[in-house]
């Protein structure tokens, strides 16, 4: 009998050990069974107010777990934006628009058209059936007001350039504002030009000073500033190479001085050609010395409080002749990077 | 220079034995030879580029050297010289050192090995598992995989081949417990690079408390890791898995009854990856034995539970390696498409097989095997095995059945489970046997197998399963003279219908499930004629035929003729 129970016992702590999961892998389901749009698409708010903190969420239902993709599209602008994601219906979490751009320009208030497509496959009995970014559903709603971005905005160029900037550049050389095809509000500012003598094209000085104080008003916590400006490189411009350098006033006297203070740089000569955002945290960036990487010549430690002006140069090989980027936007944001 | 060296050796070591006779065998020569010849022709439609016929062959020698220069210490290493048919002084020679190991006992109690050694736990540790379609080869295509089992260390009781030192002892009590036994390895699996790959090792042992006869119980531990700091990558692979196992036995009349199975934990990760995660899960494995002694029959029942998740390296790596191309005769038709394979060549292509452990759940072929591809240690299966077995007391004939009923434990992308269901039948009989009328041994075989996959789900019947596979063969060997038979088989093999099979990422992951379909047919017949010299050397003549088709794939069929010439002994 003692025998028996002891067995009875194992086989009992045998079986009563369990496993959570029940399936293993992707449904199948998803994988093969058949799409069909069970809930049209709906649009919570249809007119919505982005300047004052609204959002609007889109809902749909799916018969089974989809990649989709909704394209809103400003009728006025030409701005989209574009939300991705793989579900079986969308709702309050993963499909909500806060006003941002995927495509610039940025929107305006304007009249916006909504698709919504799918990519999946079925299973057609003897074949597999395929369809990618095919459209389901559309609707349409109307920016009341455009979407705010906190952050200290240094230029969006709007009123043109900023008469307490410095600037230089080589002569025969067009730096100027352009009101036309802007990507955020209608101007932004255009660097082109050719050197044949000098790498330097041109430049532009901004200030603190410009603002209101010797230092920029920024966290003093480099990990919390990032760095944000919209640049275009145009088609067919190979040769353009965008250097942007912070200078920090270490010791807080008001004054930049090279040999001892702090400097860091922004490198950039692989644009994709196009509007696009570039955002870098502070703390990321370095200091550069002939192209390389290299020590500060200050206290070493990004300090965005203590930033006394910054600089843009457009720089390109004298013996490759003309050059252009286009800038516009450009604003310290705290905490995340630009969402425009 | 570098054959004047081996002949040389080969030389000294034939002197060295004949001296060492004379000297209570501290040394002495032992090995294999074989020569093989193979004419071989593949027909298919259509074909007008692929040369049809090939002609290929190799002699061989195994020759190894046994030292014991003295009681407690014993080494052995073998030379192999291998020369391809059409070689002639000296081209298509190669020489390799085939194995070197050291072994010994030091002060009569603990025993060791080094070098190369033949290693195995327990089917959930460390087990070298059969091959796909091994099950109750023919006497005629036996040939073929006992070639490839010798060449690759497959032969030695479900070991795996490893590089490395093991060491056993045990300890023996006066009351209480008899014996507490200890078994310990080591191998490296493969080298550092001094660069982004790591020393891989492979250790574990086994702890066995033997109480009596009747009652024993082990700890199994296994583990496979990348040492830290053997180079410059930071992550490093490991899989720990800790068993327990029991045996309890009991004699009840004629009844000998016996209780034995194994339990245990895996774990699976790579250190450092942050997108590598921790795979755990466990296993349960009983299995109840009765044999009726007068009958000599044998019943068995066994029930595993493995769980989806539960990796053990030395127990689910593959002997087969999953490929879509063969060595010999890769392309066919004049399109030069790949041939695809069958079980021809897993009889065949020595180029298939593992000789290593491999990491990951290794692709398989669910034509051949969708049931157990891992052995006992295929996860996500769980359910029953009977068995029953019956030895003629007279040698007349031996049957054996097996039916397994497996299912997996969680569903494969959908909440239904698959179910497996497998039938094995499997009789030899010795037909001079069962009366005298027959003065001449002729052997008789007769095999069944038949494997059925199947999940049926009402609401979504794109997901349904239904695979089924069939092999049914049979074979005689007839004794013509003293030692001349004559041999004759048959091999049938069908597998249709569809599954979905995992495809996994490189931890292990199911990332998706791709559909497959089959509707296979293989035969293969055989003829020959067997010269035994004695039991340790034969000379076989074979001619075989062999039929591949499979519609889904939508490829010409094929087909192979072959004479084959094989000499063979051990000495």
């Amino acid at each position: 009998m003692k025998r028996i129970l002891s067995i009875l016992f194992f086989a009992m702590v045998i079986l009563s050990c369990e496993r959570d999961v029940i399936t293993e892998g992707p449904s199948l389901f998803d994988q093969f069974g058949p799409f069909e749009l069970l809930e049209e698409l709906e649009i919570s708010n249809r007119d919505v107010d982005f300047a004052q903190g609204e959002n609007t969420f889109f809902t749909a239902q799916f018969s089974k777990s989809v990649d989709w993709k909704l394209t809103i599209s400003g009728h006025t602008s030409g701005a989209q934006k574009v939300i991705i994601g793989t579900s079986i219906e969308l709702n309050a979490q993963n499909a909500v628009w806060d006003g941002s751009t995927t495509v610039f320009p940025m929107f305006k208030e304007e009249y916006c058209t909504v698709d919504l497509s799918v990519s999946t496959s079925t299973d057609n009995g003897d074949t597999i059936i395929s369809i990618v970014d095919s459209l389901v559903s559309y609707d349409n709603l109307t920016i009341a007001s455009i979407k705010s971005n906190d952050g200290l905005l240094i230029s969006d160029f709007e009123n043109g350039f900023n008469p307490n900037w410095d600037y230089f550049y080589q002569s025969g050389v067009n730096f100027n504002v352009i009101s036309n095809n802007a990507p955020q509000g209608n101007s932004f500012y255009n660097m082109a030009g050719a050197c044949s003598w000098d790498w330097l094209i041109g430049m532009a000085i901004i200030p603190a000073t410009a603002y209101g104080s010797p230092t920029f008003d920024l966290n003093e916590n480099a990990d919390k500033v990032y760095f944000n400006v919209l640049l275009n490189l145009p088609e067919g411009i190979t040769n353009a190479k965008l250097l942007i350098r912070f200078f920090e006033d270490d010791d807080n006297d008001g004054i930049f001085e090279d040999a001892t203070e702090d400097t860091y740089s922004l490198w950039l000569d692989d644009l994709d050609y196009g509007w696009q955002k570039v955002s870098v945290k502070y703390s990321d960036m370095t200091a550069i010395v002939d192209g390389n990487p290299a020590d500060a010549n200050g206290n070493k430690i990004h300090n965005p409080d203590l930033l006394n002006y910054m600089d843009v140069l457009l720089l390109a090989d004298p013996a490759t002749g003309f050059s252009q980027v286009q800038m516009d936007y450009m604003i310290f944001t705290e905490d995340e990077p630009l969402n425009p | 220079m570098a054959k004047n060296i081996v002949l040389t050796t080969l030389l000294l070591l034939f002197s060295a034995s004949v001296f060492s006779q004379e000297n209570e065998k501290k040394f002495w020569v032992s090995g294999a030879a074989r020569g093989m010849f193979y004419l071989d022709e593949l027909n298919s439609e259509d074909d007008s580029l692929t040369a049809p016929k090939a002609e290929y062959g190799h002699t061989l020698l195994d020759l190894s050297a046994n030292i014991r220069p003295n009681s407690n210490t014993f080494i052995r290493t073998t030379l192999r010289v291998r020369n391809e048919y059409g070689g002639f002084w000296g081209s298509g020679i190669t020489f390799d050192v085939r194995e070197l190991y050291l072994k010994g006992l030091i002060a009569n109690s603990v025993r060791y090995q080094i070098g190369d050694m033949q290693y195995k736990l327990t089917p959930f540790t460390f087990y070298n598992n059969d091959e796909d379609m091994y099950e109750n080869s023919l006497d005629i295509f036996k040939l073929y995989s006992d070639i490839l089992h010798y060449d690759l260390f497959y032969d030695n009781n479900n070991t795996w081949r490893q590089q490395g030192a093991a060491t056993d002892f045990a300890l023996t009590f006066k009351e209480g417990i008899e014996e507490l036994q200890f078994n310990l390895f080591t191998s490296r699996l493969h080298p550092s690079d001094f660069n982004t790959v790591s020393d891989r090792v492979f250790f574990g042992g086994n702890l066995t408390l033997i109480q009596s006869k009747l009652f024993s119980a082990g700890f199994n531990f296994i583990n496979l890791t990348d040492l830290k700091g053997t180079s410059n990558d930071t992550t490093y692979y490991k899989n720990p898995v800790m068993t327990g196992a029991y045996s309890i036995s009991k004699e009840v009349n004629d009844f000998k009854l016996k209780l034995s199975g194994e339990s245990g934990i895996s774990q699976c990760t790579t250190e450092n990856d942050e997108l590598a995660p921790l795979t755990e899960d466990f296993f349960h494995y009983a299995k109840f034995q009765a044999d009726y002694e007068p009958l000599n029959l044998t019943f068995g029942i066994d029930y595993r539970n493995v769980g989806p998740d539960y990796r053990s390296v030395g127990a689910q790596t593959r002997r087969l390696r999953h490929t879509t191309q063969s060595s010999m005769y890769t392309r066919y038709t004049s399109n030069q498409i790949v041939r695809p394979i069958g079980i021809w060549d897993f009889y065949n292509d020595a180029s298939i097989y593992n000789t290593k452990i491999q990491t990951g759940l290794e692709d398989y072929y669910p034509q051949y095997n969708n049931v157990d591809p891992y052995g006992l240690a295929t996860p996500n299966r769980k359910g029953f095995n009977f068995s029953l077995s019956r030895n003629d007391d007279g040698d007349r004939y031996q049957i054996t059945l097996d039916y397994g009923m497996l299912s997996d434990i969680v569903g494969q992308g959908v909440e239904e489970l698959r179910k497996y269901n497998s039938l094995s039948a499997q009789m030899d009989l010795n037909l001079q046997n069962f009366t005298k009328a027959f003065d001449r041994k002729i052997h008789f075989q007769l095999g069944y197998i038949n494997n059925h996959t199947s999940r049926t789900i009402e609401t979504f019947d794109q997901a349904n399963v239904d695979l089924k596979s069939q092999r049914v063969n049979t074979g005689i060997t007839i004794q013509l003279t003293g030692n001349l038979d004559f041999m004759a088989g048959y091999e049938n093999y069908s597998s249709f219908g569809s599954d979905f099979i995992a495809k996994r990422n490189e931890f292990d992951e199911v990332i998706e499930y791709v559909e497959y379909e089959a509707d296979l047919k293989e035969q293969m017949l055989g003829l020959g004629l067997r010269y035994l010299f004695n039991d340790k050397n034969d000379l076989q003549i074979l001619w075989q035929k062999y039929n591949w088709s499979n519609t889904v794939l939508l490829v010409p069929d094929y087909n192979f003729n072959r004479v084959a010439v094989a000499y063979k002994m051990k000495f």
